[in-house]
């Protein structure tokens, strides 16, 4: 069984079938991510498009060893697209209807929480809390500085403690 | 972190159960979904070729069109001196640039893949 390099360079010159292995590989951690940043429902479509837009582009990948981390951005950039729409209606509802105390219990209040937070929040708060990345490789899967991802995290932190008081 | 305020544990701690929860479709059939969608890809030489073939005939055309030789604009006022016609094959046609320059096309046979094998 070729190991994950030797997967990434025959997927480059053209095999499905490598590329397949590739993304059993990655699914589970690209689906966690997107759910995060593009919510539950739309998570795995939006992880196959982007896979789709991968296999397009991967002739183009100079570093073949990077290829979890430029997948990750590809997808990334993907989640972004589809929350233009929903962060509208959210600064919407903000406006409309004054945030209550969520209850941490229900997975309903989280999610709607994590809704409240822009996506690069999102996405920096779910590769170091879920993924428990270094700042550092949150940064080059984000494709952002690692000082910046200490930037959205501190953001992310802070709106979070606010809204958990009840606050916001 | 001093500058970090923590968000109360429970709330990371919610966050990363239900951060790690599987996907609904397992990755082996995802893999499967993937791989169904795929279109082969064209390989970076055929496709230059392809764009040289194109580029080569949409000028020989221009050529034609508005060129010097155009019909319309400059007849050519000698005879034509073209040899006796050849049997062309059924996939060739026969363009004359001018009265001594034949341009041969050679038409792709229908179900061949455009650019050719990457």
């Amino acid at each position: 069984m070729p190991g994950p390099l030797a997967l990434v360079r025959q997927a480059q010159d053209g095999s499905p079938e490598a590329f397949g292995r590739l993304v059993e590989i990655h699914w589970d951690r690209l689906v966690r991510l997107a759910r995060s940043v593009a919510g539950e429902l739309e998570a795995e479509d939006v992880v196959q498009d982007a896979l789709i837009a991968a296999w397009r582009s991967l002739p183009r990948l100079v570093q073949p060893e990077s290829f979890g981390s430029w997948v990750t951005r590809i997808v990334f950039r993907r989640c972004l697209k589809k929350t233009r729409w929903r962060r509208l209606r959210l600064a919407l509802e903000d406006a409309l209807f004054p945030a209550t105390r969520p209850d941490l219990d229900s997975e309903l209040a989280l999610q709607q929480l994590l809704a409240r937070l822009p996506p690069r929040q999102r996405a920096v708060l779910h590769l170091t809390v879920v993924e428990e990345l270094s700042d550092s490789e949150v940064g080059t899967a984000l494709g952002i500085a690692p000082g910046s991802v200490r930037a959205h995290r501190l953001r992310a932190r802070r709106t979070l403690a606010r809204l958990v008081q009840g606050e916001a | 972190m001093v500058d970090e305020p923590d968000t109360p544990d429970r709330l990371e701690q919610a966050f990363r159960e239900w951060g790690r929860r599987p996907p609904r479709v397992p990755a082996r059939q995802a893999a499967r979904q993937v791989v169904e969608r795929l279109r082969p890809r064209r390989g970076a030489v055929a496709t230059f070729r392809w764009a040289l073939a194109t580029a080569v005939a949409t000028l020989t055309v221009l050529a034609v069109l508005v060129g010097p030789h155009a019909p319309e604009h400059a007849p050519s006022p000698r005879p034509p001196t073209r040899q006796a016609p050849m049997p062309l094959p059924e996939n060739v046609v026969q363009w004359w640039l001018d009265a001594d320059t034949p341009v041969y096309f050679i038409l792709r046979p229908q179900g061949e893949p455009i650019g050719g094998a990457s």
